[in-house]
């Protein structure tokens, strides 16, 4: 018989090494467009993907899903759970809203509709149909769940209840178990059962019907997100919507005349601070009530980009692209005051959409860009690769590598050192999914012909050995690694 | 007829005389739950099954867990005489032993202890803490007497003369307080049991002692998996390996986890011997999914050749050979079957619970009956059935050699029950029941929550059926007769009854009527 205590030590050892492994990856969750508060693109640590394996990627299964074919953005990238213990069942979901107010739960094994919520138009204002390319119409905005990771006023996210326990008492749009959050293009806000589609309240109010809403965020209980351009007249805002209280309350923080924010939506610092990029300015919010912290003026901004919070040497900073293709450094610690500028910037490089990040097994910081247009080699565009670095007492950002050529690159995600980057295909051409080491930005893996149309432009999710993206025709696809069912 | 009645009698009294025995779970170390001496109920009598007796125990339930399958010797001489006994255990540590004749408690035993410091959760239906194991009975010794090994709840091992109770050696440590241990087996003198689900922080793994060891030393293998939870423990080959499946898990050779499959290990000298394995190819998408491997294998002869089967939740059958099982990769059984339910992937509800069984036809047919819980696979077509399958049945298959190659042939599928539980077979008839309970783990509107008060609330009641076992056709159904459910129970059967204890802590005698 083993002694007791042998058996609790060992014990103890076991859970504290999967609790380690899962410290490292997100424990199979991508609860947000981005992965995380800081939009990084990161997945970390996935025991599925290695430089070695990932030239046996698989495209796992496709699945096309009803949505409207307007805008680039048909199907928002899916938010995944990496488990969730339904009724039906242990599932791994993939939550993919579309521009025809539809949330689906994809089972991510599968490839399979485990449910399909259509968010009913409800509310006074008429439906606007008529489409622009900057005012698409349907849902806009990627759903989210609750992301950990951020400090702020709330406290963190409530824990799910203990098995067999019942949950603690909190407003209706926080009680019980985890949710999936979704803004229908009516504005209103719905809370989704995530093992049935249901309302689990009824939705309420929180944005002006017809917006064009960014990719939500929720943290500390706090959904964010940001409204632009006017679409329907509504105006250039960010908002805060407080699950907290019944019903939620929702903040805003109005932009100035003209100024319009990315697409890619919010991002959140460590200590709770909400970066918006806008086509002028970089802002540092308030968490909760959204008060101006402060903000740095941007030289024409990108217009599809969100902010990138990262971490280097016990500082955190944060990264923006400009139309002009420059990456900008700045240092969180200084965005406290007015008019504060870059740190660093890089040499234009026709950079395009937002920027990932991931640090290394010896502590460097990456921070990865999508170019559009030459650069080195490459005459399409490609992926571009810098190393955060101390030069000199500054930090500055040195160019790395620069990938193989591609077609309108998306933002790419990362994984156990391998980059994934998406060729969206230009005009009648197919997307292209590559596998890139991230270290040298060597090709592993080509897709090839497996994909036959353009890529939406909406974005990557990568979790759990899958990488996910949509092509403009609507169709969902999932590659990774082979898993016999 | 009164000549018909006279032959039925002295047919009664005959197979009494000689008295079938029941000593283990499942009816022998192998698990066939076959009874094979079974001469007085047939399928064409069958139909005439009664409630005999039923009798009410003093057993407080301990969660959603009752009372254990009985053990039934048929000829033990007593201080009254020869009696059959029928043995039944209760949870809540006490221990019954029954005059099978008359429905009449001969003794009773409760085991004391002081309470353990560790415990299950409150209302978590996998930990219920106390006597978890179904006794087993080894053979008669010299003077006659039979032994039975008793498992209480605080893991001591007791020792115990079936004909008066008394202990007839000191108890033996074998295992820890509330670790959840599975029924007992006996190969030789060596009892084996597994433990599973970490109750109350104890290891799982499988545990066997040597009865005639002076030194009672307690041997242990532990696969390192999420627990060794086939119902009826180890099943027992040949060669007294004894093999039982691993529950969920992982599956890794460089840290000898071995998660997700079934393990056979063996005693030699005073060693627990780890000797083979079997992981099904799919093993990471059933952990994934929580489809564990959590039958207990029924082994037994074909055509002279020593086989093997073993199921899971996900409700596939795979046919093993117990020299090597899943040949030189552990990965590769003689045949495995397609998924006769559990379309839809669930942990809970559905799939193959519990146990299998397994016997020969006079032709020399052997047959193989699976139990289920949930709805059979819509892709699952046997050649006979009897209706839909919405809740649960039993499927038979006969074991076949075609082209050379052995393979698991559908022959038929039973009538609709609420939860197929593991069947018994004898004399042409296989006994089944629907167990009533509900097993809802996890709810749509709350997620996770396995709670013993909601699952006993939303149980029904358990259902007898007595089935041709050539064709599935029902012969018998008990109805609402009996108005308990049961959990983690079994079916015994010995010398024309049959017998089943329910949650209320009631155990049914059905038999033939005599007059």
């Amino acid at each position: 018989m083993i002694p007791m205590r042998r058996f609790l030590i060992l014990s103890v050892l076991v859970c504290l090494s999967a609790a380690l492994a899962l410290a490292q990856s997100r424990g199979g969750n991508w609860p947000t467009s981005g992965g995380d508060a800081q939009r990084s693109g990161w997945e970390g640590a996935d025991a599925r993907i290695s430089k070695d394996t990932v030239k046996d990627l698989q495209l796992l299964f496709k699945i096309k899903l009803e949505s409207q074919s307007k805008g680039s953005r048909p199907l928002l990238p899916p938010i995944i759970m990496g488990r969730l213990i339904s009724y039906r069942g242990f599932r791994e979901l993939a939550f993919v809203g579309s521009n025809a107010d539809i949330v689906y739960a994809i089972d991510a094994d599968l490839g399979t509709i485990f449910w399909q919520k259509h968010l009913e138009y409800s509310t006074s204002e008429p439906q606007v149909t008529a489409t622009t390319a900057e005012c698409p119409g349907g849902m806009t905005a990627t759903p989210t769940m609750s992301v950990p990771g951020a400090a702020g006023p709330r406290g963190p996210a409530a824990a799910p209840p203990a098995r067999g326990a019942a949950p603690a008492p909190a407003a209706s749009f926080i009680a019980g178990t985890a949710s999936v959050y979704a803004i229908s293009s009516d504005g209103r806000l719905h809370r989704l059962n995530v093992s049935t589609g249901d309302d689990i309240v009824q939705p309420v109010q929180v944005l002006p019907a017809n917006s064009r809403a960014s990719n939500l965020m929720m943290v500390n209980n706090i959904i964010y997100t940001v409204t632009s351009p006017a679409c329907n007249l509504t105006k250039n805002a960010v908002w805060g919507i407080d699950l907290t209280v019944d019903p939620p309350k929702t903040t805003s923080f109005a932009m100035n005349a003209g100024e319009v924010a990315g697409s890619a939506g919010p991002v959140i610092g460590n200590d709770g601070t909400v970066y918006v990029q806008t086509s002028a300015r970089l802002l540092a919010l308030n968490a909760g009530d959204l008060g101006l912290k402060g903000y740095s003026m941007l030289a024409d901004a990108s217009s599809d980009a969100s902010p990138l919070v990262l971490q280097y040497k016990n500082r955190e900073f944060i990264v923006t692209s400009s139309k002009d293709g420059r990456i900008h450094l700045w240092d969180a610690a200084t965005l406290n005051g007015n008019h504060e500028s870059a740190s660093y910037q890089t040499m234009p490089l026709a950079i395009s959409g937002s920027l990932s990040t991931w640090q290394d097994a010896d502590g460097t910081r990456w921070v990865l860009a999508p170019v559009w247009g030459r650069s080195g080699t490459s005459p399409n565009g490609s992926i571009a690769a810098f190393k955060v670095e101390e030069q000199a007492g500054k930090t500055v950002l040195t160019p790395a590598w620069v990938s193989r050529d591609m077609n309108s690159p998306l933002p790419p995600v990362i994984a156990s050192g391998v980059v994934f980057a998406l060729s969206a295909g230009k005009g009648g051409t197919r997307a292209t999914l590559y596998a890139l080491d991230a270290a040298t930005g060597k090709e592993l893996y080509s897709s090839r012909n497996l994909i036959s149309a353009p890529a939406s432009l909406a974005g990557m999710t990568i979790s759990n050995g899958r990488v996910y993206f949509s092509t403009l025709d609507g169709t969902m696809h999932a590659f990774g690694m082979f898993m016999e069912h | 007829m009164r000549t018909l009645t006279s032959l039925f009698a002295i047919t009664v009294f005959c197979a009494v005389l000689v008295g079938a025995d029941w000593p283990t779970d499942g009816g022998n170390p192998q698990r066939t739950n076959w009874q094979r001496d079974e001469t007085i109920l047939r399928p064409d009598n069958v139909g005439n099954l009664k409630i005999l007796w039923k009798l009410k125990f003093d057993n407080a339930p301990r969660q959603m867990h009752s009372l254990l399958p009985p053990l039934i010797i048929g000829q033990v001489r007593t201080s009254a005489g020869m009696k059959q006994i029928a043995l039944v255990a209760g949870v809540s540590d006490n221990l019954y032993a029954i005059d099978a004749d008359k429905g009449e408690i001969l003794w009773k035993k409760h085991f004391e202890y002081p309470p353990p410091a560790r415990n299950g959760g409150a209302t978590d239906p996998l930990c219920p803490g106390g006597l978890t194991a179904t006794p087993v009975i080894g053979p008669a010794d010299a003077s006659g007497a039979r032994t039975a090994y008793v498992l209480a709840g605080n893991g001591q091992l007791h020792i115990i003369n079936l004909a008066t109770g008394d202990e007839t050696a000191s108890a033996v440590q074998f295992g820890y307080p509330n670790g959840k241990s599975y029924a007992l087996n006996l190969w030789g003198s060596v009892v084996f049991t597994t433990t599973s689900q970490g109750c109350a922080g104890n290891p799982n793994q499988m545990w066997a002692v040597d009865v005639n060891d002076p030194a009672k030393k307690v041997m242990t293998f532990n696969p390192k998996s999420g627990g060794l939870w086939g119902r009826t423990g180890a099943a027992i080959d040949s060669t007294g390996i004894a093999w039982a499946p691993t529950g969920d898990g992982t599956y890794d050779l460089p840290t000898e986890r071995y998660g997700n499959g079934l393990i056979g290990a063996r005693v030699e000298g005073n060693e627990l011997k780890f000797k083979d394995y079997y992981i099904p190819s799919n093993w990471a998408f059933l952990l994934k999914k929580d489809l564990d491997m959590q039958v207990t294998p029924a082994i037994f002869d074909y055509k002279g050749r020593e086989l093997m089967v073993v199921g899971s939740k996900e409700c596939r059958v795979y046919l093993l050979d117990p020299k090597s099982a899943g040949g030189a990769d552990h990965q590769t059984p003689l045949f495995r079957t397609q998924q006769l339910c559990n379309e839809e992937l669930n942990f809970a509800g559905t799939g193959i619970w519990g146990g299998m069984a397994s016997w020969e036809d006079s032709k020399g047919t052997r047959w193989v009956l699976v139990p289920f819980w949930g709805p059979s696979h819509s892709e699952f077509k046997p050649p006979v059935s009897y209706g839909p399958v919405r809740r649960g049945a039993i499927v038979a298959l006969k074991v076949e050699t075609i082209n050379g190659k052995l393979q698991l042939t559908p022959a038929w599928m039973s009538q609709d029950m609420d939860h197929g539980e593991p069947p018994v077979v004898a004399n042409g008839v296989v006994y089944a029941y629907g167990s009533g309970e509900d097993t809802t783990q996890a709810y749509a509107d709350r997620g996770l929550q396995d709670s013993s008060p909601l699952r006993i609330k939303a149980s029904t009641h358990a259902t007898l059926f007595a089935l041709d076992a050539e064709t599935g056709k029902t012969l018998y159904s008990s109805g609402d007769q009996i108005t308990s459910f049961v959990h983690f129970g079994g079916l015994s059967i010995a010398n024309g009854r049959v017998y089943l204890g329910t949650y209320d802590s009631v155990l049914y005698s059905f038999g033939l009527p005599v007059k």
